[in-house]
Protein backbone atom coordinates (compact mmCIF):
# COMPACT_ATOMS: atom_id res chain seq x y z
CA UNK A 1 0.00 0.00 0.00
CA UNK A 2 1.95 3.35 -0.97
CA UNK A 3 0.99 6.55 0.68
CA UNK A 4 -0.51 8.09 -2.55
CA UNK A 5 -3.47 5.27 -2.52
CA UNK A 6 -4.13 6.35 0.90
CA UNK A 7 -4.09 9.80 -0.20
CA UNK A 8 -6.52 9.29 -2.76
CA UNK A 9 -9.00 7.47 -0.70
CA UNK A 10 -9.01 10.15 1.91
CA UNK A 11 -9.35 12.65 -0.99
CA UNK A 12 -12.32 11.06 -2.13
CA UNK A 13 -15.42 12.25 -0.85
CA UNK A 14 -17.53 9.36 1.26
CA UNK A 15 -20.77 10.69 0.31
CA UNK A 16 -21.48 12.20 -3.03
CA UNK A 17 -23.90 14.24 -4.56
CA UNK A 18 -25.11 11.37 -6.56
CA UNK A 19 -25.18 9.00 -3.05
CA UNK A 20 -27.46 11.72 -1.91
CA UNK A 21 -29.52 11.42 -5.23
CA UNK A 22 -29.55 7.87 -4.80
CA UNK A 23 -30.95 7.72 -1.56
CA UNK A 24 -33.40 10.26 -1.13
CA UNK A 25 -35.17 8.75 -4.61
CA UNK A 26 -35.14 4.82 -2.83
CA UNK A 27 -36.65 6.57 0.75
CA UNK A 28 -39.16 8.34 -1.27
CA UNK A 29 -40.20 4.85 -3.53
CA UNK A 30 -40.19 3.26 0.24
CA UNK A 31 -42.33 6.41 2.09
CA UNK A 32 -44.54 5.71 -1.53
CA UNK A 33 -44.68 1.68 -1.08
CA UNK A 34 -45.55 2.35 2.89
CA UNK A 35 -47.93 4.73 2.18
CA UNK A 36 -49.79 2.19 -0.27
CA UNK A 37 -49.59 -0.70 2.18
CA UNK A 38 -50.48 1.52 5.29
CA UNK A 39 -53.33 3.64 3.49
CA UNK A 40 -56.32 3.12 5.59
CA UNK A 41 -58.91 3.15 2.87
CA UNK A 42 -62.54 4.17 4.32
CA UNK A 43 -65.04 1.64 5.00
CA UNK A 44 -66.62 -0.19 2.41
CA UNK A 45 -68.95 -2.86 2.25
CA UNK A 46 -67.47 -6.25 0.85
CA UNK A 47 -70.23 -8.75 -0.24
CA UNK A 48 -70.01 -12.46 -0.99
CA UNK A 49 -72.33 -14.02 -3.19
CA UNK A 50 -71.76 -17.05 -5.40
CA UNK A 51 -68.41 -17.28 -4.28
CA UNK A 52 -67.70 -13.98 -5.77
CA UNK A 53 -66.97 -10.78 -3.71
CA UNK A 54 -67.89 -6.96 -4.87
CA UNK A 55 -66.92 -4.08 -2.81
CA UNK A 56 -68.89 -1.25 -2.74
CA UNK A 57 -68.31 1.84 -0.50
CA UNK A 58 -70.13 2.53 2.36
CA UNK A 59 -70.73 6.22 2.23
CA UNK A 60 -72.67 5.96 -0.91
CA UNK A 61 -76.62 4.82 -0.46
CA UNK A 62 -77.56 1.75 -2.66
CA UNK A 63 -79.73 -1.32 -3.38
CA UNK A 64 -77.76 -4.47 -4.16
CA UNK A 65 -80.61 -7.21 -5.59
CA UNK A 66 -78.82 -10.67 -5.39
CA UNK A 67 -82.16 -12.80 -6.03
CA UNK A 68 -82.31 -14.85 -2.83
CA UNK A 69 -82.16 -10.98 -0.49
CA UNK A 70 -81.70 -7.56 -1.27
CA UNK A 71 -78.43 -5.71 0.52
CA UNK A 72 -79.25 -1.94 1.51
CA UNK A 73 -76.48 0.57 2.01
CA UNK A 74 -77.84 3.58 3.36
CA UNK A 75 -77.12 6.49 5.41
CA UNK A 76 -73.75 4.73 6.82
CA UNK A 77 -75.33 1.67 7.63
CA UNK A 78 -75.93 -2.14 6.17
CA UNK A 79 -78.86 -4.20 6.35
CA UNK A 80 -80.20 -7.46 4.72
CA UNK A 81 -83.93 -7.16 3.17
CA UNK A 82 -86.70 -9.39 1.60
CA UNK A 83 -84.66 -12.84 2.45
CA UNK A 84 -86.62 -15.64 0.94
CA UNK A 85 -84.98 -18.17 2.78
CA UNK A 86 -86.80 -19.92 6.41
CA UNK A 87 -85.41 -18.52 9.02
CA UNK A 88 -83.92 -15.11 7.89
CA UNK A 89 -81.88 -14.42 10.39
CA UNK A 90 -79.87 -12.28 7.81
CA UNK A 91 -82.47 -9.86 8.21
CA UNK A 92 -82.86 -10.27 12.14
CA UNK A 93 -79.18 -9.62 12.21
CA UNK A 94 -80.58 -5.86 11.21
CA UNK A 95 -78.35 -3.20 10.36
CA UNK A 96 -74.55 -3.28 10.90
CA UNK A 97 -72.25 0.25 10.49
CA UNK A 98 -68.71 -0.53 12.06
CA UNK A 99 -65.79 -2.06 10.21
CA UNK A 100 -65.20 -5.84 11.04
CA UNK A 101 -69.11 -6.32 11.31
CA UNK A 102 -71.11 -8.76 9.12
CA UNK A 103 -74.47 -10.52 8.55
CA UNK A 104 -74.13 -13.96 7.13
CA UNK A 105 -77.02 -15.84 5.19
CA UNK A 106 -75.77 -19.31 5.52
CA UNK A 107 -78.89 -20.97 3.54
CA UNK A 108 -77.71 -18.69 0.11
CA UNK A 109 -74.15 -18.43 1.43
CA UNK A 110 -73.86 -14.34 1.17
CA UNK A 111 -71.62 -12.78 3.22
CA UNK A 112 -72.04 -9.11 3.86
CA UNK A 113 -69.07 -7.30 5.91
CA UNK A 114 -67.84 -3.64 6.60
CA UNK A 115 -63.88 -3.62 5.90
CA UNK A 116 -61.86 -1.07 7.23
CA UNK A 117 -60.41 0.82 9.49
CA UNK A 118 -61.46 -0.23 13.26
CA UNK A 119 -58.64 -0.39 16.14
CA UNK A 120 -60.48 -3.40 17.79
CA UNK A 121 -59.23 -6.65 17.45
CA UNK A 122 -62.56 -8.76 17.74
CA UNK A 123 -66.12 -7.88 19.00
CA UNK A 124 -68.03 -10.35 21.63
CA UNK A 125 -71.43 -10.57 23.11
CA UNK A 126 -73.63 -10.33 19.20
CA UNK B 1 -9.41 1.70 -8.83
CA UNK B 2 -11.58 4.69 -8.18
CA UNK B 3 -14.56 3.94 -10.49
CA UNK B 4 -14.69 0.36 -8.13
CA UNK B 5 -14.49 2.32 -5.64
CA UNK B 6 -17.64 4.09 -6.36
CA UNK B 7 -19.09 1.14 -7.93
CA UNK B 8 -19.07 -0.76 -4.34
CA UNK B 9 -20.22 2.29 -2.58
CA UNK B 10 -22.88 3.11 -4.59
CA UNK B 11 -24.14 -0.75 -4.16
CA UNK B 12 -23.96 -0.69 -1.05
CA UNK B 13 -25.94 2.59 -0.78
CA UNK B 14 -28.58 0.77 -2.42
CA UNK B 15 -28.65 -2.22 -0.53
CA UNK B 16 -29.04 -0.36 2.07
CA UNK B 17 -32.06 1.66 0.49
CA UNK B 18 -33.43 -1.60 -0.78
CA UNK B 19 -33.37 -3.44 2.47
CA UNK B 20 -35.46 0.30 3.49
CA UNK B 21 -37.92 -0.21 1.31
CA UNK B 22 -38.55 -3.89 2.11
CA UNK B 23 -38.73 -3.11 6.08
CA UNK B 24 -41.13 -0.22 5.49
CA UNK B 25 -43.42 -2.31 3.25
CA UNK B 26 -43.01 -5.76 3.35
CA UNK B 27 -43.22 -5.68 7.48
CA UNK B 28 -46.45 -4.03 7.39
CA UNK B 29 -48.64 -6.00 5.60
CA UNK B 30 -51.01 -7.53 8.49
CA UNK B 31 -49.82 -11.27 7.37
CA UNK B 32 -52.65 -13.06 8.83
CA UNK B 33 -54.24 -15.48 6.86
CA UNK B 34 -58.53 -15.00 7.55
CA UNK B 35 -61.15 -17.51 7.39
CA UNK B 36 -64.81 -16.61 6.75
CA UNK B 37 -67.45 -17.27 8.93
CA UNK B 38 -68.90 -20.91 7.99
CA UNK B 39 -71.76 -22.96 10.24
CA UNK B 40 -70.95 -25.24 12.47
CA UNK B 41 -72.71 -27.29 14.99
CA UNK B 42 -75.69 -25.48 14.33
CA UNK B 43 -77.12 -23.17 11.11
CA UNK B 44 -76.35 -20.33 13.18
CA UNK B 45 -73.51 -20.99 15.19
CA UNK B 46 -70.40 -19.73 13.22
CA UNK B 47 -66.84 -20.42 13.15
CA UNK B 48 -64.15 -17.86 12.26
CA UNK B 49 -60.57 -17.98 12.79
CA UNK B 50 -57.90 -15.83 11.59
CA UNK B 51 -54.14 -17.32 11.83
CA UNK B 52 -50.42 -15.95 11.11
CA UNK B 53 -47.01 -18.70 10.56
CA UNK B 54 -47.17 -22.49 10.22
CA UNK B 55 -49.61 -24.03 8.19
CA UNK B 56 -52.82 -22.57 8.34
CA UNK B 57 -54.38 -23.56 5.97
CA UNK B 58 -54.18 -27.19 6.95
CA UNK B 59 -55.01 -25.81 10.38
CA UNK B 60 -58.05 -24.43 9.47
CA UNK B 61 -59.05 -27.42 7.58
CA UNK B 62 -57.79 -29.70 10.98
CA UNK B 63 -60.24 -27.71 13.29
CA UNK B 64 -63.53 -27.87 11.26
CA UNK B 65 -62.82 -31.51 11.01
CA UNK B 66 -62.60 -31.70 14.78
CA UNK B 67 -65.29 -29.59 15.13
CA UNK B 68 -67.66 -31.45 13.57
CA UNK B 69 -66.42 -34.75 15.03
CA UNK B 70 -67.45 -33.26 18.19
CA UNK B 71 -71.08 -32.17 17.04
CA UNK B 72 -71.45 -35.62 15.85
CA UNK B 73 -70.69 -37.36 19.13
CA UNK B 74 -73.00 -33.78 21.31
CA UNK B 75 -75.41 -32.62 18.30
CA UNK B 76 -78.93 -32.69 19.86
CA UNK B 77 -80.51 -32.31 16.75
CA UNK B 78 -78.93 -35.30 15.33
CA UNK B 79 -80.49 -38.89 15.72
CA UNK B 80 -77.41 -40.52 15.90
CA UNK B 81 -75.41 -38.53 18.39
CA UNK B 82 -74.17 -39.99 21.55
CA UNK B 83 -75.67 -37.45 23.75
CA UNK B 84 -79.00 -38.80 22.14
CA UNK B 85 -78.14 -42.20 22.26
CA UNK B 86 -77.75 -41.79 26.32
CA UNK B 87 -81.01 -39.65 26.44
CA UNK B 88 -82.96 -41.95 25.00
CA UNK B 89 -81.19 -45.16 26.83
CA UNK B 90 -83.29 -46.77 29.61
CA UNK B 91 -82.44 -45.42 33.09
CA UNK B 92 -79.29 -48.29 34.64
CA UNK B 93 -78.18 -48.84 30.59
CA UNK B 94 -74.11 -48.36 29.96
CA UNK B 95 -73.76 -45.89 26.94
CA UNK B 96 -70.31 -46.15 25.38
CA UNK B 97 -69.74 -42.38 24.36
CA UNK B 98 -66.83 -40.59 22.42
CA UNK B 99 -64.11 -39.25 24.12
CA UNK B 100 -65.39 -35.23 23.53
CA UNK B 101 -68.97 -36.41 24.80
CA UNK B 102 -67.35 -37.75 27.74
CA UNK B 103 -65.23 -35.16 28.44
CA UNK B 104 -67.75 -32.50 27.98
CA UNK B 105 -70.08 -34.57 30.39
CA UNK B 106 -66.95 -34.48 32.97
CA UNK B 107 -66.63 -30.90 32.14
CA UNK B 108 -70.13 -29.72 32.40
CA UNK B 109 -70.63 -31.82 35.74
CA UNK B 110 -67.85 -30.39 37.31
CA UNK B 111 -69.42 -26.57 36.10
CA UNK B 112 -72.49 -27.50 38.00
CA UNK B 113 -71.17 -28.45 41.16
CA UNK B 114 -68.77 -25.78 41.18
CA UNK B 115 -71.43 -23.18 40.14
CA UNK B 116 -73.94 -24.72 42.79
CA UNK B 117 -76.16 -25.84 40.05
CA UNK B 118 -76.55 -22.19 38.16
CA UNK B 119 -74.52 -23.97 35.22
CA UNK B 120 -76.20 -26.96 34.24
CA UNK B 121 -76.45 -29.36 31.63
CA UNK B 122 -79.13 -31.33 32.83
CA UNK B 123 -82.16 -28.45 32.26
CA UNK B 124 -83.24 -29.43 29.51
CA UNK B 125 -87.13 -29.97 30.90
CA UNK B 126 -87.33 -26.93 32.07
CA UNK B 127 -86.09 -24.72 28.74
CA UNK B 128 -88.83 -27.09 27.67
CA UNK B 129 -91.25 -26.11 30.35
CA UNK B 130 -90.48 -22.36 29.57
CA UNK B 131 -90.08 -22.63 26.36
CA UNK B 132 -86.72 -21.22 26.06
CA UNK B 133 -85.47 -24.11 24.21
CA UNK B 134 -83.65 -23.32 20.94
CA UNK B 135 -86.76 -24.35 18.70
CA UNK B 136 -89.01 -22.64 20.84
CA UNK B 137 -86.99 -19.24 21.31
CA UNK B 138 -86.49 -19.28 17.40
CA UNK B 139 -90.25 -19.56 17.15
CA UNK B 140 -90.82 -16.97 20.14
CA UNK B 141 -88.37 -14.40 19.90
CA UNK B 142 -89.34 -10.71 18.95
CA UNK B 143 -88.83 -9.30 15.51
CA UNK B 144 -89.08 -5.44 14.98
CA UNK B 145 -92.39 -3.53 16.54
CA UNK B 146 -93.79 -7.74 17.43
CA UNK B 147 -96.12 -7.67 20.17
CA UNK B 148 -95.43 -9.94 23.11
CA UNK B 149 -96.41 -13.62 23.07
CA UNK B 150 -98.91 -15.34 24.61
CA UNK B 151 -97.56 -18.99 26.30
CA UNK B 152 -98.68 -21.04 28.83
CA UNK B 153 -96.34 -20.34 31.94
CA UNK B 154 -95.56 -22.79 34.49
CA UNK B 155 -96.78 -23.22 37.99
CA UNK B 156 -94.06 -22.73 40.57
CA UNK B 157 -94.98 -26.30 41.63
CA UNK B 158 -94.35 -27.92 38.36
CA UNK B 159 -91.05 -25.85 38.30
CA UNK B 160 -89.99 -27.33 41.56
CA UNK B 161 -90.90 -30.88 40.65
CA UNK B 162 -89.02 -31.01 37.85
CA UNK B 163 -85.78 -29.37 39.39
CA UNK B 164 -84.42 -32.44 41.69
CA UNK B 165 -84.54 -34.54 38.36
CA UNK B 166 -82.28 -31.75 36.57
CA UNK B 167 -79.35 -32.77 38.25
CA UNK B 168 -76.46 -34.42 36.17
CA UNK B 169 -74.88 -35.62 39.33
CA UNK B 170 -77.61 -38.47 38.72
CA UNK B 171 -75.10 -39.57 35.76
CA UNK B 172 -72.23 -41.94 36.06
CA UNK B 173 -69.42 -41.62 34.02
CA UNK B 174 -65.97 -43.97 33.65
CA UNK B 175 -63.35 -44.91 31.95
CA UNK B 176 -62.35 -48.37 30.72
CA UNK B 177 -59.50 -49.53 28.29
CA UNK B 178 -59.53 -46.27 26.75
CA UNK B 179 -63.45 -46.72 25.71
CA UNK B 180 -66.01 -44.14 27.24
CA UNK B 181 -69.01 -44.73 29.15
CA UNK B 182 -72.01 -42.88 30.44
CA UNK B 183 -74.57 -44.37 33.09
CA UNK B 184 -78.58 -42.56 33.98
CA UNK B 185 -78.82 -43.33 37.62
CA UNK B 186 -82.44 -41.60 37.14
CA UNK B 187 -84.57 -40.11 33.90
CA UNK B 188 -81.98 -37.36 33.09
CA UNK B 189 -81.72 -35.61 29.58
CA UNK B 190 -78.27 -33.33 29.09
CA UNK B 191 -77.88 -30.81 26.36
CA UNK B 192 -73.75 -30.08 26.96
CA UNK B 193 -74.73 -27.21 24.75
CA UNK B 194 -74.20 -24.38 27.09
CA UNK B 195 -70.27 -25.27 26.64
CA UNK B 196 -69.18 -27.53 23.45
CA UNK B 197 -68.43 -23.82 21.37
CA UNK B 198 -66.24 -22.99 24.26
CA UNK B 199 -64.75 -26.62 24.36
CA UNK B 200 -64.72 -26.98 20.99
CA UNK B 201 -62.13 -23.73 20.56
CA UNK B 202 -60.17 -25.34 23.19
CA UNK B 203 -59.77 -28.50 21.15
CA UNK B 204 -58.96 -25.80 18.08
CA UNK B 205 -55.95 -24.71 20.10
CA UNK B 206 -54.69 -27.54 20.58
CA UNK B 207 -54.46 -27.87 17.11
CA UNK B 208 -52.73 -24.42 16.32
CA UNK B 209 -50.03 -26.18 18.89
CA UNK B 210 -49.78 -29.15 16.59
CA UNK B 211 -49.36 -27.19 13.36
CA UNK B 212 -46.71 -24.29 15.00
CA UNK B 213 -49.20 -21.19 14.28
CA UNK B 214 -47.50 -18.04 16.12
CA UNK B 215 -51.17 -15.87 16.14
CA UNK B 216 -54.21 -16.51 15.99
CA UNK B 217 -57.51 -15.55 17.12
CA UNK B 218 -60.40 -18.39 16.99
CA UNK B 219 -64.23 -17.35 17.29
CA UNK B 220 -67.39 -20.22 17.77
CA UNK B 221 -70.22 -17.90 18.13
CA UNK B 222 -68.43 -15.12 20.67
CA UNK B 223 -66.32 -17.73 22.34
CA UNK B 224 -62.95 -16.38 21.28
CA UNK B 225 -59.63 -17.51 21.90
CA UNK B 226 -56.55 -15.29 21.58
CA UNK B 227 -53.48 -17.29 20.85
CA UNK B 228 -50.12 -15.52 20.59
CA UNK B 229 -49.30 -11.90 20.92
CA UNK B 230 -51.77 -10.21 17.97
CA UNK B 231 -49.57 -9.03 15.55
CA UNK B 232 -50.15 -5.59 13.97
CA UNK B 233 -47.07 -4.96 11.13
CA UNK B 234 -45.00 -7.16 12.20
CA UNK B 235 -45.47 -5.67 15.85
CA UNK B 236 -46.48 -7.30 18.97
CA UNK B 237 -49.72 -6.62 20.42
CA UNK B 238 -52.13 -7.19 23.01
CA UNK B 239 -55.83 -8.10 21.52
CA UNK B 240 -58.35 -5.37 22.02
CA UNK B 241 -61.66 -6.55 22.49
CA UNK B 242 -64.60 -4.62 21.84
CA UNK B 243 -67.72 -6.28 24.50
CA UNK B 244 -71.37 -5.27 22.27
CA UNK B 245 -74.12 -3.76 24.51
CA UNK B 246 -76.76 -5.88 26.03
CA UNK B 247 -79.02 -2.90 25.07
CA UNK B 248 -81.24 -2.31 22.91
CA UNK B 249 -82.09 -6.10 23.04
CA UNK B 250 -82.11 -8.19 20.10
CA UNK B 251 -79.59 -8.37 16.87
CA UNK B 252 -82.23 -6.33 15.39
CA UNK B 253 -80.54 -3.49 16.51
CA UNK B 254 -76.91 -4.40 16.28
CA UNK B 255 -76.40 -0.55 14.77
CA UNK B 256 -77.99 0.96 17.94
CA UNK B 257 -75.94 -0.76 20.48
CA UNK B 258 -72.59 0.27 20.51
CA UNK B 259 -69.92 -1.32 22.99
CA UNK B 260 -70.67 -1.33 26.15
CA UNK B 261 -66.58 -1.96 27.18
CA UNK B 262 -63.23 -2.76 25.19
CA UNK B 263 -60.53 -4.83 27.22
CA UNK B 264 -56.91 -5.94 26.06
CA UNK B 265 -55.88 -9.27 26.95
CA UNK B 266 -52.37 -10.80 26.44
CA UNK B 267 -52.64 -14.25 24.09
CA UNK B 268 -53.30 -17.53 25.91
CA UNK B 269 -56.68 -16.47 26.81
CA UNK B 270 -60.48 -17.08 25.94
CA UNK B 271 -63.07 -14.61 26.13
CA UNK B 272 -67.55 -15.22 26.00
CA UNK B 273 -70.22 -13.12 26.84
CA UNK B 274 -73.35 -14.10 28.03
CA UNK B 275 -77.03 -12.59 28.32
CA UNK B 276 -80.17 -11.86 28.40
CA UNK B 277 -80.40 -10.17 24.98
CA UNK B 278 -80.73 -11.96 22.08
CA UNK B 279 -82.50 -15.07 22.81
CA UNK B 280 -85.48 -14.26 24.96
CA UNK B 281 -89.02 -13.45 24.35
CA UNK B 282 -91.79 -11.14 26.20
CA UNK B 283 -94.92 -12.88 27.41
CA UNK B 284 -98.00 -10.79 27.22
CA UNK B 285 -98.39 -11.65 31.12
CA UNK B 286 -98.53 -8.53 33.19
CA UNK B 287 -98.53 -6.04 30.31
CA UNK B 288 -95.05 -7.92 28.74
CA UNK B 289 -92.16 -9.90 31.20
CA UNK B 290 -88.88 -10.72 29.44
CA UNK B 291 -88.52 -14.27 29.51
CA UNK B 292 -84.39 -14.79 28.85
CA UNK B 293 -83.03 -18.14 27.76
CA UNK B 294 -80.55 -19.15 30.54
CA UNK B 295 -82.51 -20.92 33.77
CA UNK B 296 -81.05 -20.44 37.22
CA UNK B 297 -80.22 -23.10 39.67
CA UNK B 298 -84.40 -22.58 40.97
CA UNK B 299 -85.32 -23.78 37.50
CA UNK B 300 -86.70 -19.93 36.89
CA UNK B 301 -85.33 -18.19 33.66
CA UNK B 302 -82.80 -15.27 34.63
CA UNK B 303 -84.73 -12.27 35.87
CA UNK B 304 -87.84 -14.06 36.23
CA UNK B 305 -89.35 -14.41 40.22
CA UNK B 306 -92.60 -15.52 41.27
CA UNK B 307 -94.48 -12.97 43.75
CA UNK B 308 -98.06 -11.95 44.73
CA UNK B 309 -99.16 -15.15 42.88
CA UNK B 310 -97.94 -14.49 39.12
CA UNK B 311 -94.27 -14.63 37.59
CA UNK B 312 -92.85 -11.20 37.20
CA UNK B 313 -89.29 -9.53 36.13
CA UNK B 314 -87.31 -9.03 39.11
CA UNK B 315 -85.93 -5.71 40.40
CA UNK B 316 -81.88 -6.55 38.98
CA UNK B 317 -80.39 -9.52 36.78
CA UNK B 318 -77.42 -9.53 35.22
CA UNK B 319 -77.98 -8.29 31.38
CA UNK B 320 -74.05 -8.89 30.40
CA UNK B 321 -71.58 -11.26 32.03
CA UNK B 322 -68.03 -11.32 29.88
CA UNK B 323 -65.70 -13.54 31.31
CA UNK B 324 -62.06 -13.60 30.58
CA UNK B 325 -60.27 -17.26 31.52
CA UNK B 326 -57.41 -19.26 30.26
CA UNK B 327 -59.43 -21.53 28.30
CA UNK B 328 -63.15 -21.50 26.38
CA UNK B 329 -64.59 -24.27 28.00
CA UNK B 330 -64.53 -21.73 31.42
CA UNK B 331 -65.46 -18.54 29.75
CA UNK B 332 -68.21 -20.66 28.16
CA UNK B 333 -69.74 -21.92 31.00
CA UNK B 334 -68.48 -19.21 33.42
CA UNK B 335 -70.11 -16.63 31.56
CA UNK B 336 -73.66 -18.32 31.85
CA UNK B 337 -73.33 -19.13 35.30
CA UNK B 338 -72.50 -15.54 36.19
CA UNK B 339 -75.89 -14.46 34.89
CA UNK B 340 -77.80 -17.25 36.62
CA UNK B 341 -76.10 -16.38 39.94
CA UNK B 342 -76.76 -12.71 39.88
CA UNK B 343 -74.23 -9.68 39.92
CA UNK B 344 -72.64 -10.53 43.68
CA UNK B 345 -72.32 -14.24 43.61
CA UNK B 346 -71.42 -14.20 40.43
CA UNK B 347 -68.76 -11.62 41.09
CA UNK B 348 -67.68 -14.08 43.87
CA UNK B 349 -67.48 -16.36 41.95
CA UNK B 350 -65.44 -15.36 39.52
CA UNK B 351 -62.79 -14.21 42.56
CA UNK B 352 -62.79 -17.42 43.80
CA UNK B 353 -61.53 -19.51 40.06
CA UNK B 354 -59.15 -16.48 39.61
CA UNK B 355 -60.90 -15.24 36.41
CA UNK B 356 -61.48 -11.81 34.93
CA UNK B 357 -64.62 -10.73 34.03
CA UNK B 358 -67.24 -7.77 33.11
CA UNK B 359 -70.83 -7.94 34.70
CA UNK B 360 -73.48 -5.62 33.90
CA UNK B 361 -76.59 -5.22 35.26
CA UNK B 362 -79.06 -2.27 33.77
CA UNK B 363 -78.24 -0.25 36.87
CA UNK B 364 -74.35 -1.21 37.74
CA UNK B 365 -71.92 -2.39 36.98
CA UNK B 366 -68.66 -4.53 38.17
CA UNK B 367 -64.95 -5.35 36.61
CA UNK B 368 -63.55 -8.72 38.24
CA UNK B 369 -59.95 -9.65 38.52
CA UNK B 370 -58.89 -6.58 36.71
CA UNK B 371 -59.60 -6.26 33.17
CA UNK B 372 -57.57 -3.77 31.46
CA UNK B 373 -60.21 -1.57 29.71
CA UNK B 374 -58.92 -0.36 26.46
CA UNK B 375 -59.77 3.63 25.49
CA UNK B 376 -62.21 3.64 28.55
CA UNK B 377 -63.52 7.09 26.83
CA UNK B 378 -64.09 5.80 23.72
CA UNK B 379 -65.75 2.11 24.47
CA UNK B 380 -67.86 3.51 26.78
CA UNK B 381 -71.27 2.39 26.81
CA UNK B 382 -71.32 1.52 30.84
CA UNK B 383 -71.40 5.16 31.78
CA UNK B 384 -74.51 6.09 34.28
CA UNK B 385 -74.26 2.62 35.65
CA UNK B 386 -73.01 2.57 38.71
CA UNK B 387 -69.64 0.78 39.96
CA UNK B 388 -69.38 -1.86 42.07
CA UNK B 389 -66.38 -3.35 43.89
CA UNK B 390 -66.98 -6.54 45.62
CA UNK B 391 -64.13 -7.30 48.25
CA UNK B 392 -61.92 -9.71 47.00
CA UNK B 393 -59.78 -10.53 50.48
CA UNK B 394 -63.29 -11.49 52.39
CA UNK B 395 -63.48 -14.62 49.88
CA UNK B 396 -59.87 -15.66 49.91
CA UNK B 397 -60.18 -16.35 53.81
Amino acid sequence: MNIDAVKKVKASKPFTVLDAVILAALIAAAGFGAFFIYRIPPAAVSVKADGQVRTYPLDEDREIALGHLTVRIEDGAVWVEHADCADRTCERTGKITRAGQSIVCLPNGIVVKIVGKSDLSWEIGR
Amino acid sequence: MCYTFCVKKLFSTLCAALAAVVCFTGCAASGYTVFEPTAVFADDILFSAKMIGGRARYAYERMAERIAEIDSQVSPSRADSDINALNAAEVGTEVEVGKYCYELFLLGRDYYILTDGAFNIAAAPLSELWHVDASSITELRPGPGDAPVTVELPEPQAVEAMLSGCDPTLVDAEERGGRYYLKKNADVRLDLGGIAKGYAVDRCVDILREYDIKSALIDISGNAYFYGDNLVGGRAESWKVGVLSPRPRGGEALAARGYVAAFSVGGGAAAATSGDYMRYYVSDNGGGMYVPHIIKADGVPVGVEYADGQWRNSAEWVISATVIADGGAASDALSTAVCALGMEKGARLLQKVGCKGLIFTEKRFTIIGGVELYKPDVYDGYRGHERVDFDIAEDAA
